[in-house]
């Protein structure tokens, strides 16, 4: 009753009238989903069990061939696995780092803060090309930090900091963080500083009063900006390609080469549904580990 | 100046998360004279804020009719009613300025450029806001921001002005003001008013008679004395100031609307409304404040019993006692600060008949 | 004892700001990397600058492919936020004014494209494009794929200023003696603009910055800036992709700062 008293309750008078024309208004958008989001994604699932062909990109027919390759091929799986591992350590040491900054950013009383939240998106605003090229500038070797080793007269020969796998990480590394940053700021935020300074008036040192209640009480921010993370690099293409060049392969560049280069359609689409529903495991599970975590705080 | 009738207003809501029937508003009649300040008083959740929607055109009633001078409106959208409605947040366009927002109506009424401009400037004089025609509504304060909501209200001189709780997010000092500034600007203009609180006091100070609402139902209606001292139920007396109650036997009858009742204190003295008959149950109310202390026995004193003190609170302009009764009641005092009683004494207790009303068993068991 | 845990206090805390610090020189420097190295005067991407010039400048536009791969990109975000914000503010409207039922599952598919992997969804279009036999010749494909991953930040911006908005508002003007339609227009209208035109800034800068749609959805004729970037630093190191680069950051801020001028930033919520 008080709920019914208190909503802003619809006006009738127009409301009864015409109650089907108004969905007029959400027609374009869910035919631009469904026409070309729904039915492509469907059209792959299908295209996965189509046969392989040799003359033409797919045969008649359905098959269950393409996933029992993708699932057994040692090659693809290594490439599986270390996709997911890249996509761990990545999601790790964002988080490492971004909690800090976030901490930092939503505690801060300084006149900078505009600008710092500008510095925490602004790598949102370049697209992720033009960032891993800033990287080449920095890690290739005659990039900046091997030069600079050199010319100081540490080292003899480059560093390799790129075309390997630390390059990958430290590239998508930079490029996902503002994804790590935003929701844990907005999970710091919404944690009362009292609470904080309850805890140390009880005498939690400061190492304490982080441990035992600003992170669990961030503990959604940590779900969701590692979920967002760890998506976002298991799925990442131009970071790998660009700081990791052939020597790293990892799954989407390997998918996008099966489709576009040798036209393998139906094992591509094989092998683009088997990262998406591991990544989607991998997601549930994470999401249902953190979710017990959470209630086991609260 | 319009007189507002409502003939049995019923609204039923479909609850959107359990699909049941919530039954908003049961049944209210309420006849409010021309130029007539009413409170509609309950708390949250009472169908206050319903009907007066209902009133202003955004709510559809089940059932019922709400006539302005005999023309039923419940067909008519909000914006054919010519009604002024003040919100609890103000609702100023944030987009326009003072003086933008409060011609707002007269352009919607086609009300001529120089017109506007001069109603405009008159009624910013009548809230004393000349001087703040050009800020837009975030630069000004609370309080001006509600004497522009007022303002925007009162310029198309609609028939009534529906008021929702105007004073809600004013800090203490300023709402005090705002009351009296409110109903003195209403007393001024003659405006018939609907106005909804549920702040007793607030009812109390403004209007000219009060509609107390519980459960979608009118409790009580009628003049602030009358709500306060002779309160419909134990409801409404508990929710319009503080009370003492003790239930007991009405024991014989003195006349048409006095009473003498049966209580674990002792017999006690009581007016009433007329139709309570020895024999029957009933529920004794009286305020702290009417209550005398005394240390000696007073010798003339009617309704007069024996009690401990057992808690004593300085309040500033008064001293409050908490009383133990021989039978353990307690009973809340309140007494000029001269008197002084400390915890454990034990002092004598008397009050008016005048002051002691008396609630028939009926309406009694509700606490 | 009481020292030693102050002294303590202050070093953890030094050492807090300087690791933030660092947090942020990291965030800032490839970007401010490829800005100066753009300045570079010399003929190889030496760090730091042999000397200042915008001879690069010049190359970039004296480079045909980079300067047709500019104007398809413009051309392709405008396209794109224009029609991005037409179709996510209706349906936004509808969402927050007239979707009584089943609003969650509303709401979810209409951002699923912001929601799903982007390369997932670029390989989806391509195979169906080839599939139903239109292939990517024409720049109509590519052009759908960008339209369709922006259109759910237009309507995430409308739905929240309209979500924002005081409902009381339209119901004062109605009160007021304005119509449902004179109260949407006078009211509602201007102040959603800021949801609006933010909207349609997030669809123009993810339009122009977007790389797996472009680089699936391309044809022989129609590559976009990050694709043609992409496809040049295959092959070449030198300073004119700096120049490149500085020059679609200038474009993304200059999208931005005019929207602040404009309406105002909003503020981006996750």
């Amino acid at each position: 009753m008080s709920v019914a008293a208190v909503l802003p309750a619809p006006i009738e008078h127009q409301r009864s009238l015409w109650p089907s024309q108004w969905s007029l208004l959400v027609l374009p958008a869910l035919v631009l989903v469904i026409v070309f989001l729904a039915v492509p994604y469907l059209n792959i699932v299908v295209m996965s069990f189509r046969n392989p062909s040799t003359s033409a990109p797919y045969a008649p027919g359905f098959t269950l061939l393409n996933y029992a390759k993708a699932l057994s091929d040692p090659f693809y799986l290594a490439v599986l696995v270390r996709t997911l591992y890249i996509s761990v350590v990545v999601t790790v040491v964002c988080l490492l780092i971004a909690f800090p900054v976030a901490y930092h950013l939503a505690r801060t009383q300084s006149r900078m803060r505009g600008v710092l939240f500008a510095c925490i998106l602004s790598p949102l605003l370049v697209t992720a090309v033009i960032r891993c090229y800033g990287w080449i500038i920095i890690l290739s070797n005659n990039g900046v930090i091997n030069s600079s080793l050199k010319q100081w007269g540490l080292i003899e020969r480059p560093v390799p900091l790129m075309y390997n796998e630390l390059g990958v990480v430290i590239g998508l590394v930079h490029v996902y963080m503002p994804f790590m940053v935003l929701p844990l700021l907005g999970a710091i935020q919404s944690i009362n500083p009292s609470l904080e300074e309850a805890a140390q008036s009880l005498g939690a040192r400061r190492s304490t009063v982080m441990r035992r209640v600003v992170v669990p009480l961030a503990m959604p921010g940590v779900q969701s900006g590692a979920t967002l993370v760890f998506v976002l690099a298991a799925s990442s293409y131009v970071t790998p390609v660009i700081l990791g060049g052939s020597r790293v392969k990892l799954m989407t560049p390997m998918v996008v080469q099966q489709l576009a280069e040798t036209f393998l359609w139906p094992f591509g689409a094989a092998l683009a549904i088997v990262l998406a529903v591991i990544g989607a495991i991998c997601v549930f599970a994470w999401a249902r580990t953190t979710q017990r975590l959470m209630r086991g705080e609260a | 100046m319009t007189q507002l009738v409502i003939e049995d207003l019923q609204k039923i809501y479909k609850d959107r998360e359990t699909h049941k029937n919530v039954h908003a508003i049961r049944g209210i009649s309420l006849t409010i004279a021309s130029g007539e300040l009413v409170s509609l008083l309950g708390p949250s959740g009472c169908g206050k804020t319903t009907t007066l929607r209902c009133i202003a055109g955004f709510e559809m009633p089940d059932a019922g009719a709400i006539r302005f001078d005999g023309d039923d409106m419940v067909q008519r959208p909000p914006e054919q009613r010519d009604i002024g409605l003040v919100f609890q947040n103000y609702a100023l366009f944030p987009h326009m300025t003072v003086a933008e927002n409060i011609s707002f109506g007269l352009q919607m009424r086609r009300v001529g450029k120089a017109d506007i401009s001069k109603r405009v400037r008159a009624v910013l004089d009548m809230v004393q806001l000349s001087s703040l025609e050009d800020r837009y509504p975030r630069q000004l304060s609370g309080g001006q921001q509600q004497r522009v909501a007022l303002a925007r209200a009162l310029v198309i001189e609609p028939k009534i002005l529906l008021l929702d709780e105007p004073l809600a997010n004013l800090d203490a000092k300023l709402r005090d003001e705002m009351r009296f500034f409110i109903r003195s600007l209403q007393q001024r203009v003659g405006i018939t008013t609907v106005y909804v609180t549920h702040d007793q006091a607030e009812a109390m100070v403004m209007s000219d008679r009060i509609v107390v609402m519980f459960d979608g139902v009118v409790s009580q209606y009628g003049a602030p004395p009358t709500i306060y001292g002779r309160p419909a139920s134990r409801q409404v007396a508990n929710f319009v100031g503080l009370s003492n109650f003790i239930s007991g036997r009405i024991a014989s009858r003195q006349g048409e609307t006095r009473r003498c009742v049966e209580t674990p204190v002792g017999k006690l003295q009581c007016v009433c409304s007329g139709t309570s008959e020895p024999g029957s149950d009933a529920l004794l109310v009286f305020r702290p404040e009417a209550v005398a202390l005394s240390i000696e026995r007073p010798s003339d004193a009617i309704n007069l019993f024996s009690a401990k003190v057992r808690e004593r609170h300085y309040l500033g302009h008064t001293t409050d006692y908490r009383l133990t009764c021989a039978d353990g009641s307690v009973v809340q005092v309140h007494q000029n600060t001269l008197f002084d009683a400390t915890p454990g004494t034990d002092v004598w207790c008397s009050f008016p008949a005048e002051s002691c009303w008396l609630i028939p068993g009926s309406a009694a068991g509700v606490s | 004892m009481v020292t030693s845990a102050a002294r303590h206090g202050r070093l953890g805390r030094a050492s807090f700001v300087g690791f933030v610090t660092l947090a942020y020189v990291f965030l800032m420097l490839p970007i401010v990397v490829v800005v100066i190295a753009s300045l570079n005067s010399g003929a190889y991407l030496k760090f730091p600058p042999e000397g200042l010039s915008l001879r690069w400048y010049g190359e970039f536009f004296r480079n045909e492919p980079f300067l047709h791969a500019m104007y398809v990109s413009l051309q392709v975000a405008t396209i794109s936020s224009v029609c991005s914000t037409v179709i996510g503010t209706l349906a936004a409207l509808y969402y927050v004014k007239f979707a009584l039922r089943r609003r969650q599952a509303l709401r979810m598919v209409l951002i699923a494209p912001m929601l799903l992997p982007e390369i997932l969804t670029a390989i989806a279009l391509l195979l169906y494009y080839y599939t139903v036999g239109v292939g990517t010749k024409t720049l109509a494909g590519l052009q759908i794929g960008h339209i369709l991953v922006t259109m759910p930040y237009v309507f995430l911006n409308v739905t929240a200023t309209l979500g924002n908005m005081n409902p009381s508002l339209e119901e004062a003007a109605r009160s007021l003696g304005a119509t449902p339609a004179i109260a949407f227009r006078r009211i509602s209208l201007p102040l959603m603009k800021q949801g609006v035109v933010n909207g349609a800034m997030f669809a123009f800068i993810i339009s122009f910055d977007t790389f797996s749609i472009s680089l699936l959805l391309k044809g022989v004729d129609t590559m976009t800036l990050p694709i043609q970037l992409f496809e040049y630093l295959q092959w070449n190191f030198d300073p004119t992709a700096a120049a490149v680069s500085t020059l679609s950051i200038v474009v993304t801020a200059a999208v931005v700062l005019l929207t602040d001028r404009l309406v105002g930033l909003r503020a981006i919520r996750f």
